[in-house]
């Protein structure tokens, strides 16, 4: 059965000067790129594959890809630096948000294995780790051949589609992320499901805000359907920002049906579940902003 | 693909696909009896080893990632002291999982009890009560599961005759 199948050529480079040499040695082919493979390997074709007579570029070695610094103002991961080492080095500084979404990822024997890096460009489903970052204003570094190799930043939410879709340059590397470290007055995330075994029903929410006297006066607002992409717009956004808390329960049922529908609007498809959990989330979000609202002190 | 590594202490050299998943390789390759299923990287969790001492699942490592690595298989480790310290443990909590996911428990807890080992840091509850479902199976519930590991912990200190704070 897997005779006909040749084994894939595995490429370890070590820095990343190894690495823009094995890119420039196969300008014809685009090369797969292994991170922590987690994706890859869940996908139901992965063993035995027709498609594994490929080279394959191992990112596991390559030095640069695993360092992280940090001032005052960010912090920077190189993208093979796992999400739990983010999580324990960035303890105390980071956005709150981005810890609770990491942890809520997997157990931390998976997490050890996932990759920041991986996380973002995952083809098959979305994560709730980038749609969080998103909303944190992160930035990522892509690596890309054009005649030699360049080298650029973007805002995350650049390198994906309105719907979520990625679309980075073709061979290019996701080398770092800079996440800014700010606070917010209001974080939630929540998440019902799991991205990777039950993608069609999963969902996550993230919100940040910032408070003056008692109202909004910034939100961002993010949904993720791993299965269908990520809902992130200006009118969600405007739409936090403009009410006035605490929220009626009859202003609120007007809100959450404007935010459903616009998410149905946008991406096709949502099942029933989804549709049920979009609705708790938001639910649950807002009960709980109420009662921040209602406790707030400015400091 | 030619790879070399050291599977429960025997060092080995193969020639396999070099994106062959480490539970096929072990299972088929090298017929390692505790690892029964292939479930395509669906994390049923049931293929757990040690690879370098930490728990991974074996059906999302490929194998062109353990050149040179040492692993540890529920069949080599069953041979050990530290085994005694966790079977001890399921036996005073009375917890008795299924055939299927015993291998996979046990090596799991035996890589937690090396992290509180090394670490020396107080033991967190829904950490643990987060790994325990790692593994898919209903045998076993995570708080019998939680005092397996605590109990285990508790069994490996006084053995290694460790002064740290009481497990609580």
């Amino acid at each position: 059965m897997y005779a006909e199948l040749r084994s894939p050529n595995i490429h370890e480079p070590l820095n990343m000067a190894e690495y823009n040499n094995t890119i420039l040695s196969y300008r014809d082919v685009t090369p797969v790129l292994w991170a922590g493979g987690t994706e890859i390997m869940s996908r139901p074709d992965y063993y035995p594959s027709q498609r594994a007579n490929v080279e394959l570029i191992s990112l596991d070695k390559v030095e640069e890809l695993h360092h992280f610094l940090r001032n005052d103002r960010f912090a920077e991961f190189g993208a093979m630096v796992s999400i739990n080492d983010i999580a324990q080095a960035g303890k105390l500084v980071l956005p709150r948000i981005l810890l609770e979404t990491i942890n809520s990822t997997a157990c931390r024997t998976v997490r050890e294995k996932i990759t920041i890096g991986g996380s973002l460009c995952t083809k098959s489903f979305k994560t709730n780790l980038a749609s969080t970052l998103m909303i944190l204003d992160a930035a990522v570094e892509i690596r890309y051949l054009k005649k030699r190799m360049h080298s650029k930043w973007f805002q995350l939410s650049r390198i994906y589609d309105k719907n979520g879709k990625l679309e980075m340059p073709e061979g290019g590397l996701l080398s770092k992320v800079r996440i800014a470290i700010q606070q917010y007055d209001y974080q939630y995330f929540r998440s019902a499901g799991t991205p990777i075994s039950d993608k069609e029903n999963a969902v996550a929410l993230a919100l940040v805000a910032r408070f003056e006297q008692g109202n909004i006066s910034y939100a961002r607002i993010i949904f993720t359907l791993p299965d269908k992409g990520f809902c992130y717009s200006r009118d969600l956004d405007n739409l936090i920002t403009s009410v006035q808390l605490p929220l009626s329960i009859t202003r609120y049922a007007t809100v959450e049906n404007y935010v459903v529908d616009y998410i149905k609007e946008n991406l096709s498809g949502i099942s029933a579940l989804q549709e049920a959990r979009i609705r708790g989330l938001f639910h649950d979000m807002f009960r709980d902003m109420n009662e921040t609202v209602l406790c707030y002190t400015p400091k | 693909m030619k790879i070399e590594l050291t599977v429960d202490g025997k060092y080995l050299a193969l020639s396999v696909s070099s994106d062959k998943p480490l539970n096929l390789l072990l299972r088929d390759d090298l017929e390692i009896k505790s690892i029964h299923s292939h479930c395509n990287g669906r994390m049923c969790g049931n293929c757990i080893v040690l690879l370098e001492g930490r728990a991974v699942l074996s059906c999302l490592i490929p194998s062109f990632a353990v050149r040179g690595r040492t692993i540890v298989t529920y069949d080599g480790f069953c041979r050990t002291r530290d085994y005694r310290d966790i079977e001890k443990a399921f036996a005073a909590c009375s917890a008795f999982p299924c055939d299927t996911c015993y291998a996979s428990r046990v090596l799991l807890i035996e890589s937690i009890v090396r992290r509180y080992e090394r670490g020396g840091s107080d033991i967190d509850d829904n950490e643990i009560l987060q790994e325990s479902q790692l593994i898919r199976c209903f045998c076993m519930d995570s708080a019998s599961f939680l005092a397996v590991v605590k109990e285990s912990i508790s069994n490996r200190r006084k053995r290694k005759n460790v002064r740290r704070t009481p497990v609580t």
